[in-house]
């Protein structure tokens, strides 16, 4: 006859066992807690950080820099201090002064149609010859 | 007074809350899940110091993921259950462990009419047998039995039908059963 002792456990038995480790089951210690809220809180702190500046104010470019590679380097700059300097001309130069302006520089005559009689100076600058 | 302030609070709430930059939900979510995955580690890895660094990891791995956590998909506890068996794992395959002969024998005298002891006795003798299972087993036998979680839980934590549940604690419960059965004497169990 077979030993009682020795043959497999019942369901019932085999449910105490199951009880019995979920009331023996190891509970956290306060150190184990402490690091677990540190890493929380770490990762927490980490997520709503500020991000870094993409750039140190040396990278920083200057406007100059960045018009000057607008424009296409030195040679776009010269371009626009020459347009400049032209507008400017203009704008000092009454109507009848422009005309012996543009005389010396063409050597040629020069006619001024005004089309907005007045101080305005609207009109155009004809060449003959 | 409750330890747990927000008891009232899904998990999946809290994990939002912590997200979305609130201190006090990392501390419930602590005290709710760090006993389950702590006692679940122990069961699986029956050491310690090796469960308390799991628990860690798998809590360190859960704050990481929480700002891309997408209510609705799956349960925290689901996914937790899921990282920590994953972590089990990889520590059985990396750490031999011990030999059950270097697990310091139960007592051959007559246990002690202290229901404590003997409950102490049992759970040590039931990690010990379960130690002895294949991983799988181990897993579903403890995730059903101990933890108490239903069949299709454990199919998703497991990645595996309910069937196969079904067939793997079957197993477990047998061969615990089997390895158990000699020890009912110095255990409490008395026959005839």
């Amino acid at each position: 006859m077979a030993d009682p002792r020795k043959s497999e456990l019942t369901e019932a038995e085999l449910d105490r066992f199951f009880k019995a480790s979920d009331v023996e089951a190891p509970l956290p210690s306060g150190d184990l807690m402490a690091r677990i809220l540190s890493n929380a809180d770490a990762q927490q702190a980490q997520a709503f950080a500020p991000p870094p500046p993409s750039t140190t104010p040396s990278e920083a470019r200057s406007v100059f820099a960045g018009l000057k590679e607008t424009l296409g380097g030195w040679a776009g700059l010269s371009g626009l201090g020459a347009a400049v300097a032209t507008g400017l001309v203009i704008g000092i130069f009454p109507p009848a002064q422009l005309v012996t302006y543009a005389e010396v520089l063409t050597g040629g005559q020069a006619y001024f149609s005004d089309y907005v009689p007045g101080d305005a100076g609207l009109g155009t600058v004809t060449f003959d010859g | 007074m409750a330890l747990d302030a927000m008891s009232e609070v899904s998990d999946e709430a809290l994990l939002v809350l912590y997200a979305n930059g609130d201190a006090g939900a990392a501390r419930s979510l602590t005290v709710r899940l760090a006993p389950r995955i702590l006692a679940h580690a122990y069961r699986l890895l029956n050491d310690r110091a090796e469960a308390e660094d799991v628990t860690q990891e798998a809590l360190m791995r859960l704050w990481k993921i929480a700002p891309e956590w997408r209510q609705g998909e799956a349960k925290v506890t689901t996914w937790l259950y899921r990282v920590t068996a994953n972590l089990c794992t990889d520590r059985l395959r990396k750490v031999k462990m011990k030999d059950i002969d270097d697990v310091p024998e139960m007592s051959d005298g007559a246990p002690s009419a202290d229901e404590g002891l003997i409950d102490k006795a049992r759970a040590t003798a039931l990690n010990e047998a379960l130690a002895e299972l294949p991983e799988r087993q181990r897993q579903a036998v403890v995730l059903r039995h101990i933890e108490g979680l239903q069949n299709p839980e454990i199919a998703e934590i497991m990645d595996i039908s309910v069937e196969a549940v079904e067939s793997l604690t079957a197993r477990g419960k047998r061969a615990l059963a089997t390895a158990l059965s000699g020890r009912r004497a110095e255990l409490g169990f008395y026959h005839g």
